[in-house]
């Protein structure tokens, strides 16, 4: 079936890929206009996956990789995926060492109530939904935002997380039981 | 004791549709008695469709400026290698992978995907009911609505993008639908003949029925939809779509369903 959506998708590839071409010959312009199409959606990966305060820095790295990197996207796919891989792959490198960063410079939250910090009614649900994500263990948030928002498999973040399928499965039940006291009444 | 419930720990394999049809009949046996799980389901349901329609955001600043300096500078030659993206990851379209479908207005649909054993099952009961009239397909395969009150069951999955036919309905007064968007901007909406482009938001979206169309209305959204609610004309008749987990296709006809 034709819809428009699939239109304005097909639309959009065509222009990113005449953009990657020129980005990938050096044309810092295209690359910043690809940059413009796609910053939200890897800054929102970013600030999901590693938090708010190192967003910025995560996406940043990204795309300077990206721009190293772009001669070996070969369109197969839509560069959208081939970014978000990057973004991954750049994420999962920083994990680790933010984590401990972190446990060095903060004691760790307590978890048990996403709700408690999270009330239900506020202007802006998603954004609280955002914090309240946030506000999973680590281990939770990562299959959470992989599994639900980005839409891998648990075996493929069983690979990426270096985790077995099992506990993918389990994590992200955890993460669900969490948020969904988020709605509670 | 929510925690002593051995079921409570298999809701969310459940949404996901990675259950095996034992475990899933046991399940919704079992959903049949115990509210607890059941509310529990039916939030775990909001959580999923709250996190498919997140909305991405920019960063609050502009960021170009840095990276086109580090660009021109290299600046990220010094700092440690990452590895290229890996071409074994590749992102799900939706919740179910692999799913392909043409399916023609006259609700004739033809599958294919792949998918484990339970999408399998899937495809084989589906092409036991798709030549059956739409108000017999739900009470011929019930495990295709594998979802407790108050979800509609008078849907067929079919599919990886939802349409919602409104053919032989007459519409009176506004239709109004409102959907839990996923990962896409719009949806497309046909009707009496004219195609438009809606934008969702986070909060979902409304169509009117300006055309006052009685046939040819059609809904087409991404596939990533997780909950739709469908007001037409009397605030009583609702219809409320909660299960777009499953990255199928729905099909159904509001003249052949007056609602609950």
């Amino acid at each position: 079936m034709q819809t428009l959506t699939g239109d304005t998708q097909r639309s959009s590839s065509d222009t990113d890929a005449a953009d990657v071409s020129l980005a990938a010959a050096g044309d810092a312009q295209a690359f910043e206009r690809l940059y413009r199409r796609h910053v939200a959606r890897i800054h929102s990966l970013a600030r999901r996956m590693i938090g708010a305060e190192s967003a910025d820095e995560i996406t940043q790295e990204v795309f300077v990789r990206a721009w190293e990197k772009l001669r070996s996207f070969r369109g197969e796919g839509a560069f959208g995926g081939w970014l978000r891989r990057v973004a991954l792959n750049v994420l999962l490198a920083r994990r680790r060492a933010l984590a401990a960063e972190r446990q060095r410079s903060a004691p760790p939250p307590a978890h048990e109530s996403v709700a408690a910090r999270a009330p239900l009614v506020t202007p802006d649900l998603a954004i609280d939904f955002e914090n309240a994500i946030e506000e999973l263990p680590g281990g939770a948030r990562q299959v959470f935002v992989q599994h639900d928002i980005e839409g891998y498999t648990h075996e493929e973040i069983g690979g990426m997380l270096g985790i077995a399928t099992g506990t993918s499965k389990s994590q992200l039940h955890r993460a669900c039981m969490l948020l969904r006291s988020y709605f509670e009444r | 004791m929510i925690a002593s419930d051995p079921w409570r720990e298999r809701l969310s394999e459940y949404l996901d549709g990675e259950l095996e049809s034992g475990e899933c009949e046991r399940l919704e046996r079992h959903l049949a008695g115990c509210a607890e799980c059941t509310l529990a389901l039916e939030e775990l349901r909001r959580v999923v469709a709250f996190a498919h329609a997140l909305p991405d955001r920019p960063p609050s600043g502009d960021l170009w400026p840095a990276i086109a300096r580090d660009i021109r500078s290299g600046s990220l030659a010094h700092r440690p290698g990452i590895a290229p993206p890996s071409a074994a990851i590749r992102r799900r379209p939706s919740r179910l992978v692999g799913l392909a479908v043409a399916a023609s207005i006259a609700l004739v649909i033809v599958l294919a995907f792949s998918g484990g054993p339970a999408t399998s099952r899937i495809v084989e009961r589906l092409a036991e009911i798709t030549h059956l009239p739409i108000g017999q397909r739900a009470a011929r395969a019930p495990e295709l609505h594998p979802v407790p009150p108050p979800i509609v069951r008078h849907l067929v999955p079919a599919g990886d993008e939802l349409v919602l036919e409104f053919e032989r309905h007459q519409l009176e007064g506004a239709l109004e639908v409102r959907v839990a968007q996923v990962d896409r901007a719009t949806i497309q909406v046909t009707t009496g003949g004219q195609v438009e482009t809606v934008l969702v938001t986070p909060e979902g979206f409304r169509v009117r029925n300006s055309a006052r169309s009685a046939t040819d209305y059609r809904v087409t959204v991404p596939a990533r939809l997780v909950s739709v609610e469908i007001r037409v004309g009397d605030p009583q008749n609702v219809y409320v779509i909660h299960d777009l987990y499953l990255p199928l296709r729905w099909v159904f006809g509001l003249q052949e369903y007056p609602g609950q």
